[in-house]
Protein backbone atom coordinates (compact mmCIF):
# COMPACT_ATOMS: atom_id res chain seq x y z
CA UNK A 1 0.00 0.00 0.00
CA UNK A 2 1.33 3.36 -0.97
CA UNK A 3 1.00 6.54 1.23
CA UNK A 4 -1.35 7.83 -0.77
CA UNK A 5 -3.41 4.88 -0.78
CA UNK A 6 -3.07 4.20 2.85
CA UNK A 7 -4.66 7.88 3.51
CA UNK A 8 -7.51 7.54 1.36
CA UNK A 9 -8.17 4.25 3.31
CA UNK A 10 -7.94 5.93 6.72
CA UNK A 11 -10.25 8.54 5.53
CA UNK A 12 -12.86 6.17 4.08
CA UNK A 13 -12.78 4.36 7.00
CA UNK A 14 -12.89 7.98 9.30
CA UNK A 15 -16.05 8.54 7.25
CA UNK A 16 -17.68 5.78 7.70
CA UNK A 17 -17.03 5.71 11.74
CA UNK A 18 -18.74 9.44 11.24
CA UNK A 19 -21.44 7.78 9.05
CA UNK A 20 -21.93 4.63 12.12
CA UNK A 21 -21.99 7.37 14.94
CA UNK A 22 -24.49 9.58 13.69
CA UNK A 23 -26.74 6.69 12.71
CA UNK A 24 -27.00 5.19 16.46
CA UNK A 25 -27.24 8.60 18.22
CA UNK A 26 -31.15 9.12 18.60
CA UNK A 27 -30.88 5.37 19.84
CA UNK A 28 -32.12 4.27 23.45
CA UNK A 29 -28.60 2.36 23.51
CA UNK A 30 -26.87 4.75 25.87
CA UNK A 31 -29.74 6.46 26.89
CA UNK A 32 -30.66 7.10 30.46
CA UNK A 33 -33.33 4.95 29.49
CA UNK A 34 -30.77 1.97 28.83
CA UNK A 35 -31.42 -0.21 31.87
CA UNK A 36 -28.75 -2.35 30.73
CA UNK A 37 -25.79 -1.14 33.36
CA UNK A 38 -28.27 -2.00 36.14
CA UNK A 39 -27.98 -5.42 37.57
CA UNK A 40 -31.72 -5.77 38.41
CA UNK A 41 -32.38 -5.43 34.32
CA UNK A 42 -30.38 -8.88 33.55
CA UNK A 43 -28.77 -6.79 31.17
CA UNK A 44 -31.33 -6.19 28.73
CA UNK A 45 -32.97 -2.84 27.54
CA UNK A 46 -36.83 -3.18 26.77
CA UNK A 47 -37.91 -5.67 29.35
CA UNK A 48 -38.52 -3.20 32.45
CA UNK A 49 -41.10 -1.67 30.10
CA UNK A 50 -41.99 -4.07 27.56
CA UNK A 51 -42.44 -8.38 26.97
CA UNK A 52 -42.57 -9.71 24.40
CA UNK A 53 -45.47 -12.19 26.57
CA UNK A 54 -47.83 -12.06 29.34
CA UNK A 55 -48.11 -8.04 28.37
CA UNK A 56 -50.74 -6.57 30.36
CA UNK A 57 -52.80 -6.09 27.83
CA UNK A 58 -54.93 -3.45 29.79
CA UNK A 59 -52.88 -0.61 28.79
CA UNK A 60 -53.46 0.24 25.31
CA UNK A 61 -51.66 3.34 24.74
CA UNK A 62 -48.33 1.44 24.89
CA UNK A 63 -47.64 -1.86 23.56
CA UNK A 64 -46.78 -4.89 25.61
CA UNK A 65 -46.68 -3.15 28.61
CA UNK A 66 -44.76 -5.49 31.25
CA UNK A 67 -44.51 -2.83 34.43
CA UNK A 68 -46.13 -2.63 37.61
CA UNK A 69 -48.81 0.54 36.74
CA UNK A 70 -48.97 3.13 39.98
CA UNK A 71 -52.13 3.38 41.77
CA UNK A 72 -51.10 6.47 43.10
CA UNK A 73 -53.79 9.52 42.87
CA UNK A 74 -52.26 12.38 42.57
CA UNK A 75 -52.39 16.08 44.04
CA UNK A 76 -53.06 18.54 40.91
CA UNK A 77 -50.72 21.37 39.48
CA UNK A 78 -53.45 24.47 40.24
CA UNK A 79 -52.70 28.45 39.71
CA UNK A 80 -54.60 31.61 39.93
CA UNK A 81 -54.11 32.03 36.25
CA UNK A 82 -54.33 28.66 35.36
CA UNK A 83 -56.95 28.23 32.55
CA UNK A 84 -56.35 24.51 31.57
CA UNK A 85 -58.74 22.13 33.38
CA UNK A 86 -56.60 19.54 34.95
CA UNK A 87 -57.31 16.12 35.58
CA UNK A 88 -55.64 13.17 37.01
CA UNK A 89 -52.80 12.25 34.97
CA UNK A 90 -53.60 10.15 31.44
CA UNK A 91 -52.33 6.46 30.91
CA UNK A 92 -49.74 7.79 28.96
CA UNK A 93 -48.26 9.97 31.96
CA UNK A 94 -49.29 7.20 34.63
CA UNK A 95 -46.50 4.35 32.84
CA UNK A 96 -43.85 7.04 33.06
CA UNK A 97 -45.11 7.79 36.71
CA UNK A 98 -45.06 4.30 37.33
CA UNK A 99 -41.57 4.23 37.65
CA UNK A 100 -41.04 9.04 38.35
CA UNK A 101 -43.71 8.89 40.91
CA UNK A 102 -41.32 7.39 43.39
CA UNK A 103 -44.23 4.57 44.63
CA UNK A 104 -43.30 1.83 42.50
CA UNK A 105 -40.26 0.31 42.10
CA UNK A 106 -37.97 0.44 38.45
CA UNK A 107 -37.39 -3.03 39.04
CA UNK A 108 -41.25 -4.17 39.58
CA UNK A 109 -42.03 -5.97 36.64
CA UNK A 110 -42.77 -9.43 34.99
CA UNK A 111 -45.18 -9.87 37.85
CA UNK A 112 -41.95 -9.11 40.11
CA UNK A 113 -42.09 -6.65 43.28
CA UNK A 114 -38.69 -4.82 43.22
CA UNK A 115 -36.72 -2.89 45.76
CA UNK A 116 -34.65 -0.38 43.79
CA UNK A 117 -36.35 3.54 43.41
CA UNK A 118 -35.47 5.80 41.12
CA UNK A 119 -33.25 8.28 42.00
CA UNK A 120 -33.93 11.57 43.69
CA UNK A 121 -33.59 13.98 41.10
CA UNK A 122 -35.95 11.61 38.52
CA UNK A 123 -38.51 10.91 41.10
CA UNK A 124 -41.30 13.35 40.59
CA UNK A 125 -43.10 12.71 43.30
CA UNK A 126 -46.73 12.25 44.18
CA UNK A 127 -47.43 15.84 44.46
CA UNK A 128 -47.31 17.18 40.96
CA UNK A 129 -48.25 20.95 41.82
CA UNK A 130 -44.83 21.80 42.07
CA UNK A 131 -44.22 20.54 38.29
CA UNK A 132 -45.61 21.56 34.83
CA UNK A 133 -49.72 20.50 34.13
CA UNK A 134 -49.93 17.63 32.25
CA UNK A 135 -53.24 15.46 32.15
CA UNK A 136 -54.99 18.68 30.33
CA UNK A 137 -56.48 19.68 26.73
CA UNK A 138 -54.15 22.11 25.17
CA UNK A 139 -56.32 23.21 22.19
CA UNK A 140 -57.00 26.57 20.32
CA UNK A 141 -59.88 27.49 22.55
CA UNK A 142 -56.85 27.02 25.60
CA UNK A 143 -54.29 29.22 23.63
CA UNK A 144 -56.86 32.27 22.72
CA UNK A 145 -57.97 31.98 26.40
CA UNK A 146 -54.57 32.15 27.96
CA UNK A 147 -53.96 34.47 25.58
CA UNK A 148 -49.97 33.82 25.43
CA UNK A 149 -50.10 30.14 24.43
CA UNK A 150 -49.81 29.33 20.77
CA UNK A 151 -52.49 27.63 19.08
CA UNK A 152 -51.36 23.98 18.74
CA UNK A 153 -53.10 23.33 15.21
CA UNK A 154 -51.01 26.04 13.42
CA UNK A 155 -47.72 25.98 15.28
CA UNK A 156 -45.06 24.62 13.70
CA UNK A 157 -42.25 22.84 15.27
CA UNK A 158 -39.59 20.67 14.38
CA UNK A 159 -38.74 17.64 17.12
CA UNK A 160 -35.31 16.27 17.53
CA UNK A 161 -31.55 16.81 16.09
CA UNK A 162 -29.14 15.92 13.25
CA UNK A 163 -30.79 13.11 11.18
CA UNK A 164 -33.43 12.74 13.39
CA UNK A 165 -35.85 15.20 12.87
CA UNK A 166 -39.72 15.78 12.70
CA UNK A 167 -41.55 18.64 11.63
CA UNK A 168 -45.40 19.47 11.95
CA UNK A 169 -47.79 21.42 13.95
CA UNK A 170 -47.63 20.94 18.03
CA UNK A 171 -50.69 18.77 18.09
CA UNK A 172 -49.19 16.69 15.50
CA UNK A 173 -46.45 16.08 16.96
CA UNK A 174 -46.54 16.42 20.78
CA UNK A 175 -50.31 15.91 21.66
CA UNK A 176 -51.86 13.17 22.37
CA UNK A 177 -55.55 11.18 22.76
CA UNK A 178 -57.43 14.16 20.86
CA UNK A 179 -54.91 17.11 22.00
CA UNK A 180 -53.90 15.85 25.43
CA UNK A 181 -50.29 17.01 27.05
CA UNK A 182 -48.70 14.65 29.11
CA UNK A 183 -45.17 13.90 29.67
CA UNK A 184 -44.70 12.61 26.66
CA UNK A 185 -45.35 16.07 24.93
CA UNK A 186 -41.95 17.44 26.01
CA UNK A 187 -40.25 13.78 26.73
CA UNK A 188 -38.62 11.71 24.69
CA UNK A 189 -39.23 8.42 26.12
CA UNK A 190 -36.91 5.96 23.43
CA UNK A 191 -34.55 9.15 23.05
CA UNK A 192 -35.50 8.89 19.54
CA UNK A 193 -34.56 12.27 18.58
CA UNK A 194 -31.27 13.01 20.67
CA UNK A 195 -31.88 16.76 21.32
CA UNK A 196 -29.96 18.34 23.85
CA UNK A 197 -28.02 16.22 26.59
CA UNK A 198 -29.91 15.37 29.46
CA UNK A 199 -33.61 14.57 30.74
CA UNK A 200 -34.72 13.24 26.84
CA UNK A 201 -36.12 16.10 25.48
CA UNK A 202 -37.70 16.59 22.33
CA UNK A 203 -36.68 19.68 21.70
CA UNK A 204 -33.41 21.01 23.36
CA UNK A 205 -34.00 23.23 26.27
CA UNK A 206 -30.67 25.74 25.01
CA UNK A 207 -32.45 28.97 24.29
CA UNK A 208 -35.69 27.78 26.37
CA UNK A 209 -36.10 26.55 23.17
CA UNK A 210 -38.44 23.80 24.46
CA UNK A 211 -40.87 26.02 26.25
CA UNK A 212 -41.02 28.17 23.90
CA UNK A 213 -42.74 25.85 21.66
CA UNK A 214 -45.77 26.59 22.88
CA UNK A 215 -45.40 29.36 25.27
CA UNK A 216 -45.20 32.68 23.44
CA UNK A 217 -43.02 35.24 25.25
CA UNK B 1 -36.15 38.39 -14.95
CA UNK B 2 -35.85 42.05 -16.18
CA UNK B 3 -34.06 45.01 -13.95
CA UNK B 4 -37.37 45.99 -12.91
CA UNK B 5 -38.69 42.95 -11.61
CA UNK B 6 -35.67 42.13 -9.97
CA UNK B 7 -36.13 45.27 -7.80
CA UNK B 8 -39.55 44.36 -7.25
CA UNK B 9 -38.42 40.66 -5.80
CA UNK B 10 -35.73 42.76 -3.44
CA UNK B 11 -38.48 45.22 -2.32
CA UNK B 12 -40.88 42.43 -1.47
CA UNK B 13 -38.24 40.28 0.07
CA UNK B 14 -37.07 43.10 2.47
CA UNK B 15 -40.60 43.89 2.99
CA UNK B 16 -41.22 40.38 4.54
CA UNK B 17 -38.10 40.60 6.34
CA UNK B 18 -39.63 43.33 7.87
CA UNK B 19 -42.76 42.00 8.69
CA UNK B 20 -40.86 38.99 10.03
CA UNK B 21 -39.26 40.27 12.38
CA UNK B 22 -42.11 42.84 13.31
CA UNK B 23 -43.96 39.39 14.45
CA UNK B 24 -41.17 38.61 16.58
CA UNK B 25 -41.08 42.05 18.95
CA UNK B 26 -42.44 41.19 21.99
CA UNK B 27 -40.29 38.51 22.92
CA UNK B 28 -38.30 37.35 26.15
CA UNK B 29 -35.48 36.64 23.55
CA UNK B 30 -33.04 39.39 23.36
CA UNK B 31 -34.87 41.57 25.99
CA UNK B 32 -33.16 42.33 29.30
CA UNK B 33 -34.75 39.10 31.23
CA UNK B 34 -32.40 36.54 28.75
CA UNK B 35 -30.87 35.33 30.75
CA UNK B 36 -29.06 32.50 27.73
CA UNK B 37 -26.35 34.76 27.48
CA UNK B 38 -25.39 34.85 30.99
CA UNK B 39 -22.21 32.87 32.02
CA UNK B 40 -24.58 31.72 34.94
CA UNK B 41 -27.70 30.77 32.79
CA UNK B 42 -26.77 27.54 31.51
CA UNK B 43 -27.62 28.21 28.33
CA UNK B 44 -31.69 28.77 29.34
CA UNK B 45 -34.07 32.03 29.35
CA UNK B 46 -36.87 30.52 31.67
CA UNK B 47 -35.18 28.38 34.24
CA UNK B 48 -33.69 31.33 36.70
CA UNK B 49 -37.30 32.17 37.71
CA UNK B 50 -39.68 29.06 36.28
CA UNK B 51 -39.17 25.46 35.93
CA UNK B 52 -41.00 22.51 34.87
CA UNK B 53 -40.65 20.35 37.98
CA UNK B 54 -39.82 20.62 41.47
CA UNK B 55 -40.80 24.23 41.60
CA UNK B 56 -41.66 26.07 44.68
CA UNK B 57 -45.53 25.31 44.97
CA UNK B 58 -45.94 28.00 47.99
CA UNK B 59 -45.43 30.66 45.53
CA UNK B 60 -49.31 31.54 43.99
CA UNK B 61 -48.20 34.70 42.47
CA UNK B 62 -46.45 33.72 39.78
CA UNK B 63 -46.46 29.49 37.96
CA UNK B 64 -44.01 27.21 38.74
CA UNK B 65 -41.53 29.17 40.62
CA UNK B 66 -37.53 28.23 41.03
CA UNK B 67 -35.67 31.35 42.21
CA UNK B 68 -35.05 31.68 45.76
CA UNK B 69 -37.53 34.18 47.26
CA UNK B 70 -35.74 37.03 49.63
CA UNK B 71 -36.48 37.37 53.10
CA UNK B 72 -35.79 40.66 53.20
CA UNK B 73 -37.62 43.63 55.58
CA UNK B 74 -37.57 46.83 53.56
CA UNK B 75 -37.93 50.49 54.77
CA UNK B 76 -41.39 51.11 53.05
CA UNK B 77 -42.18 54.14 50.84
CA UNK B 78 -43.73 56.98 53.55
CA UNK B 79 -43.92 60.56 51.71
CA UNK B 80 -45.50 62.71 54.06
CA UNK B 81 -49.43 63.54 52.82
CA UNK B 82 -49.58 59.76 51.30
CA UNK B 83 -53.11 59.00 51.11
CA UNK B 84 -51.99 55.43 50.37
CA UNK B 85 -52.01 52.52 53.13
CA UNK B 86 -48.73 50.60 52.76
CA UNK B 87 -46.95 47.37 53.27
CA UNK B 88 -44.37 45.18 53.08
CA UNK B 89 -44.14 43.97 49.42
CA UNK B 90 -46.63 41.98 48.36
CA UNK B 91 -45.62 38.20 46.75
CA UNK B 92 -44.98 39.58 43.56
CA UNK B 93 -43.30 42.24 44.21
CA UNK B 94 -41.30 39.71 46.30
CA UNK B 95 -40.52 37.77 43.14
CA UNK B 96 -38.87 40.53 41.54
CA UNK B 97 -37.10 42.03 44.47
CA UNK B 98 -35.68 38.55 44.59
CA UNK B 99 -33.40 39.62 42.35
CA UNK B 100 -33.43 43.00 41.85
CA UNK B 101 -32.80 43.90 46.53
CA UNK B 102 -28.90 42.94 45.90
CA UNK B 103 -29.78 40.09 48.84
CA UNK B 104 -30.56 37.43 46.86
CA UNK B 105 -27.75 36.19 43.90
CA UNK B 106 -29.46 35.89 40.61
CA UNK B 107 -27.95 32.63 40.22
CA UNK B 108 -30.19 31.18 43.49
CA UNK B 109 -32.25 29.29 41.96
CA UNK B 110 -32.74 25.86 41.59
CA UNK B 111 -32.27 25.17 45.36
CA UNK B 112 -28.45 26.50 45.04
CA UNK B 113 -27.06 29.59 46.28
CA UNK B 114 -25.65 31.31 43.67
CA UNK B 115 -22.51 34.21 43.74
CA UNK B 116 -23.17 36.65 40.94
CA UNK B 117 -25.52 39.72 42.02
CA UNK B 118 -27.89 42.13 40.08
CA UNK B 119 -25.78 44.82 38.51
CA UNK B 120 -25.70 48.15 40.23
CA UNK B 121 -28.25 50.08 37.99
CA UNK B 122 -30.69 47.45 38.69
CA UNK B 123 -30.64 47.46 42.08
CA UNK B 124 -33.23 48.90 44.01
CA UNK B 125 -31.57 48.01 47.72
CA UNK B 126 -33.66 46.97 51.16
CA UNK B 127 -34.90 50.92 51.00
CA UNK B 128 -37.77 51.37 49.09
CA UNK B 129 -38.50 54.78 50.84
CA UNK B 130 -36.83 56.30 47.46
CA UNK B 131 -38.83 54.45 44.77
CA UNK B 132 -42.22 54.85 43.74
CA UNK B 133 -44.59 52.88 45.90
CA UNK B 134 -45.73 49.33 45.52
CA UNK B 135 -48.20 46.63 46.63
CA UNK B 136 -50.94 49.07 47.51
CA UNK B 137 -54.51 48.91 46.78
CA UNK B 138 -55.12 51.73 43.87
CA UNK B 139 -59.00 52.15 43.86
CA UNK B 140 -61.65 55.00 43.28
CA UNK B 141 -61.17 56.08 46.94
CA UNK B 142 -57.40 56.48 46.91
CA UNK B 143 -58.12 58.21 43.39
CA UNK B 144 -60.54 61.02 45.13
CA UNK B 145 -59.02 60.93 48.16
CA UNK B 146 -55.33 62.29 46.65
CA UNK B 147 -57.27 64.05 43.99
CA UNK B 148 -54.90 64.02 41.00
CA UNK B 149 -55.28 60.37 40.14
CA UNK B 150 -57.44 59.18 37.70
CA UNK B 151 -60.27 56.56 38.68
CA UNK B 152 -58.73 53.08 37.90
CA UNK B 153 -62.06 51.65 37.14
CA UNK B 154 -62.80 54.08 34.20
CA UNK B 155 -59.43 55.27 32.83
CA UNK B 156 -58.44 53.27 29.95
CA UNK B 157 -54.76 53.02 29.14
CA UNK B 158 -52.88 51.49 25.89
CA UNK B 159 -50.41 49.27 26.64
CA UNK B 160 -47.63 48.09 24.22
CA UNK B 161 -46.56 48.59 20.69
CA UNK B 162 -46.92 46.90 17.18
CA UNK B 163 -48.61 43.82 16.98
CA UNK B 164 -48.52 43.20 20.71
CA UNK B 165 -51.35 46.25 22.21
CA UNK B 166 -53.98 46.00 24.77
CA UNK B 167 -56.69 48.41 25.77
CA UNK B 168 -58.53 48.65 29.23
CA UNK B 169 -59.00 50.14 32.27
CA UNK B 170 -56.14 50.43 34.44
CA UNK B 171 -57.50 48.22 37.28
CA UNK B 172 -57.65 45.33 33.90
CA UNK B 173 -54.14 46.17 32.62
CA UNK B 174 -52.00 47.58 34.57
CA UNK B 175 -52.89 46.30 38.36
CA UNK B 176 -52.34 43.07 40.22
CA UNK B 177 -55.42 41.84 42.22
CA UNK B 178 -56.35 45.85 42.53
CA UNK B 179 -52.38 46.82 43.87
CA UNK B 180 -50.11 48.78 41.71
CA UNK B 181 -47.47 46.64 42.00
CA UNK B 182 -44.07 46.11 39.96
CA UNK B 183 -45.45 44.52 37.50
CA UNK B 184 -48.32 47.58 37.10
CA UNK B 185 -45.70 49.47 35.43
CA UNK B 186 -43.25 46.76 33.96
CA UNK B 187 -43.45 43.97 31.61
CA UNK B 188 -41.37 41.71 33.02
CA UNK B 189 -41.76 38.88 29.83
CA UNK B 190 -41.51 41.80 27.57
CA UNK B 191 -44.12 40.62 26.61
CA UNK B 192 -45.46 44.71 25.01
CA UNK B 193 -42.30 45.54 24.33
CA UNK B 194 -42.95 49.39 24.51
CA UNK B 195 -39.16 50.62 25.47
CA UNK B 196 -35.78 49.32 24.43
CA UNK B 197 -34.85 49.48 28.39
CA UNK B 198 -36.62 49.22 31.75
CA UNK B 199 -39.25 47.00 30.55
CA UNK B 200 -41.94 49.58 30.69
CA UNK B 201 -45.85 48.35 29.44
CA UNK B 202 -45.65 51.64 27.93
CA UNK B 203 -43.22 54.58 26.37
CA UNK B 204 -41.57 57.25 28.95
CA UNK B 205 -41.57 59.55 26.21
CA UNK B 206 -43.25 62.47 27.30
CA UNK B 207 -43.57 60.55 30.35
CA UNK B 208 -46.84 58.70 29.43
CA UNK B 209 -46.22 55.94 31.04
CA UNK B 210 -46.53 58.46 34.34
CA UNK B 211 -49.60 60.10 33.56
CA UNK B 212 -51.37 56.53 32.55
CA UNK B 213 -52.45 57.50 36.79
CA UNK B 214 -51.39 60.06 37.14
CA UNK B 215 -53.75 63.47 35.99
CA UNK B 216 -51.75 66.40 35.69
Amino acid sequence: MTGTRAVQVFMLAAVLLLVARSAVSGSIMGSAHDFTIYNWSGGQVCIACHNPQNANTSVTVAPQWNHTLSAQSYTLYSSPSLKANIGQPGMRSKLCLSCHDGTVAVDSFGGATGSQYVSGANNVGIVLKDDHPIGLLYDSTLATLNGSLFDPASKSVTIGSGGTTQTGTVASLMLYDGGQLECSSCHDVHNKYTAGTRGLMKVDSVGSAICKVCHNK
Amino acid sequence: MNLKATYRALVAAVWLALGASSGTAGTLAGSAHDFSTASWGGGQICVPCHTPHKANAGVSAAPLWNHTVTTQVYTLYALLGGKAIMGQPTVGDKLCLSCHDGTVALDSYRGLTGATFVSAANNLGTNLGVHHPSSFHYDTSLATANGSLFDPTTKLVTIGTGTQVKTGTIGAILLSAGQVQCSSCHDVHNTFNATTKNLLKMSMATSAMCFACHNY
